[in-house]
């Protein structure tokens, strides 16, 4: 076994491989980094690239777009508002307002070595766990997968904004949204439109729901923020700030290993898990989404852990996690390699040699990192009234160039519509985006479920994982519901007090 | 009747869902004549979650209700909410119809021409008057640099527009 380690690691150390894995990251962060680019994007258009490279070099160019994207997009969720991607709504809630404090800076130092701790554990994981996780993951059934998307979104919609009740609204939004199109047995539903009968596409939602709201915000009520807000600021991380986010960071990094090996689970439930899991055990919850540097690394942590442990499934059983799997596996196959349990016994040089060289893409992420989010924070200089209107162009471009379709714009400013007025009602979008992600998966499961047990509900609590997670959904719903309460009955005595004070019957 | 934010919103909410329920649901999801097995109905599950935001809509209408003092601000008629908001609803409407002129234009003008139009419409409406020169620019070069970008490197096959097509210049 060590004689095939040390000649995969000469076979990675070529010239080749080292410039497709510093592309592929350089680029990533930048794709990431800008709205309407998404890291599905980044590795989808890279794949035609690939099939004039070795058959290692391109699969690590296409893991290096991956890992830098997902990192990338916390770069514009801190410094503009925008996460890049899906895995960094949870980061703005803490990056963009200690941007708006002056600590841009800081907080995308926190991403950037969270990231790069959560990629290396992940990276770990998928060398050392790859065969019990995914083992793990198989046993897992169409029951006890929706109660584990109901979870995912119970926690959801309890961490986002400051109600349970419009988190839950905001989820059950998404939730009806991801059922436009053909469901499991071929039946249309709201295809009001040919263009509807495939469904929506994630990316025009996601930058519509995050993205055009604050050009639509700009435009109604003014430039209410200076641009110097977002500047870089103080960048420097204490030691002290990195010891009392090392639980985090290394919690995140294992809720991201533990969800990214689940198939369709993905970085951003990860990301929002380890965020909720964060603030209910920090010491510092309270300043969460108020700019709480453990909630950046919480989220990031979490959303590159899964970058690595996302390829258990695909490696060890041949089963894409999420839509950028899915894209390395049309290139493993281009390359004439099958992801299952026989890479491991046919192609044993190549998967070292791609393990090795993920391992190296960590280092990478952190180089490109540094450069980029300094280059990228140039852009907190432009005046809001320049940078927003060239967001929306951004995107516009962006959407467009994916399926070459008019339609996904047309999603894209009706999400931005619908993004601004939840912004309006004080209605969280997390939620509605995590649930149109998941919607799809969630009810399969439901309906499979079902069809199993002959319309019984039964089926959901009949096995020790699905009761693990019923009983931490009403742990999770009761705790949120009396700390709501409470925080209620404190504003209440506070109101009723400044009231007796000033003479002011209520 | 006075009426409060949550209020509001609480009727919001639950109007969205029943619109769904009693009218989009029964128009657009049809039942299949077959349902193999003893699979649910394609209608099951979208009629169980509006019920559920519905019902969430109504909780909320009747917290707001129920309770004496707005929580999320003052007890405003709507007819002086309106009033008080007048000028805000008027630059949102100017945005809402711009973008939608956009999405009409795409197919009139083609793509980038569209795009440059709606660079001008936003950087004008979100303030960029202040940096005309910026604003022009950017409005103009962007959309192009873009352009060159996706159709030079990744191929995107943009609309011309069916209007530079008739005057032959597509």
């Amino acid at each position: 076994m060590w004689h095939d380690v040390v000649l995969a690691m000469q076979a990675v150390a070529t010239v080749n491989n080292f410039l497709a894995m510093g592309a592929g990251i350089w680029a990533g962060v930048i794709i990431g980094a800008i709205p309407g680019m998404t890291g599905t994007m980044a590795v989808t258009l890279a794949l035609p690239f690939t099939f004039y490279m070795e058959p290692v070099t391109s699969l690590l160019l296409l893991v290096a777009l991956y890992k830098g994207s997902t990192y990338g997009g916390s770069i514009s969720a801190i410094l503009i508002k925008t996460p890049g991607t899906a895995s960094a709504a949870c980061t703005v809630l803490d990056g963009f307002p200690l941007a708006q404090q002056g600590k841009a800076g800081k907080a995308l130092n926190m991403a950037l070595v969270s990231s790069c701790i959560g990629d290396f554990v992940s990276n770990l994981s998928l060398i050392f766990c790859a065969a019990p996780l995914a083992y793990l993951a198989l046993k897992v059934g169409p029951p006890e997968y929706f109660m584990l998307m109901a979870f995912a979104l119970t926690m959801v919609a309890g961490i986002s904004g400051d109600s349970l009740l419009l988190g839950i609204v905001s989820a059950c939004f998404g939730l009806l949204l991801a059922t436009v199109g053909e469901d499991m047995y071929g039946s249309y539903r709201f295809a009001m439109t040919d263009n509807m009968m495939n469904g929506l596409s994630v990316a025009p939602v996601l930058i519509g729901l995050f993205a055009l709201p604050e050009l639509l915000k700009l435009i109604v009520f003014g430039d209410t923020k200076k641009g110097e807000l977002m500047a870089m600021g103080e960048d420097r991380l204490t030691l002290k700030e990195v010891r009392g986010s090392l639980k985090s960071i290394f919690r995140g990094s294992f809720i991201g290993c533990i969800l990214g090996a689940m198939p369709g689970v993905g970085p951003a439930a990860a990301a929002f898990f380890s965020y909720g899991e964060a603030r209910r055990t920090s010491p510092n919850g309270a300043n969460f989404g108020k700019g709480e540097l453990e909630g950046i690394a919480a989220s990031e942590s979490a959303n590159n852990g899964c970058c690595g442990s996302t390829m258990i499934p695909l490696l060890a059983l041949g089963v894409p996690g999420d839509v950028i799997t899915g894209v390395m596996l049309g290139a493993f196959m281009i390359q004439g390699l099958t992801p299952g349990p026989l890479l491991f016994q046919n192609n044993i040089h190549e998967v070292y040699m791609l393990l090795i060289g993920m391992m190296c893409s960590s280092v990478f992420l952190f180089g490109a990192g540094k450069v980029t989010a300094k280059f990228f924070s140039y852009i907190s200089r432009i005046p809001l009234a320049l940078l927003t209107p060239s967001v929306l162009l951004l995107c516009v471009f962006g959407i467009y160039s994916i399926s070459s379709d008019p339609f996904d714009v047309t999603v894209l400013i009706v999400m931005g519509v619908v993004g601004f007025i939840m912004m309006l009602l004080n209605i969280p979008a997390a939620p509605f985006l995590i649930a149109f992600i998941l919607g799809p998966m969630f009810e399969d499961n439901l309906r499979r479920s079902l069809a199993i047990s002959h319309g019984s509900a039964n089926i959901f609590f009949q096995s020790v994982i699905s009761w693990i997670f019923f009983v931490l959904i009403i742990l999770f719903l009761g705790v949120t519901a009396r700390r709501e309460w409470q925080s209620f009955r404190a504003g209440k005595a506070t109101d009723s007090s400044s009231a007796k004070k000033t003479g002011v019957a209520q | 009747m006075k009426t409060t934010a949550d209020l509001r919103r609480g009727c919001f909410i639950a109007l969205m869902f029943a619109v769904v329920l009693f009218i989009l649901i029964p128009e657009y999801v049809p039942r299949p004549a077959f349902i193999p097995g003893f699979a649910p109905p394609p209608d099951m599950w979208p009629r169980v979650v509006s019920a559920s935001g519905m019902v969430l809509g109504l909780f909320e209408v009747m917290v707001a209700l129920l309770e004496r003092r707005a929580p999320h601000g003052p007890r405003t008629p709507l007819a002086a909410w309106l009033r008080m908001h007048a000028g805000e609803l008027w630059r949102f409407f100017l945005a809402a119809v711009a973008l939608m002129i956009f999405l009409l234009l795409i197919p009139l003008l083609g793509f980038l021409v569209a795009s440059i139009l709606i660079g001008l419409a936003s950087f004008a409406l979100a303030g960029g008057w202040k940096y005309r020169f910026w604003m022009l620019g950017m409005a103009t070069f962007l959309p192009l640099a873009l352009y060159f970008i996706f159709k030079h490197f990744i191929n995107t096959p943009f609309p011309h527009g069916s209007l530079f097509k008739a005057l032959g210049m597509g």
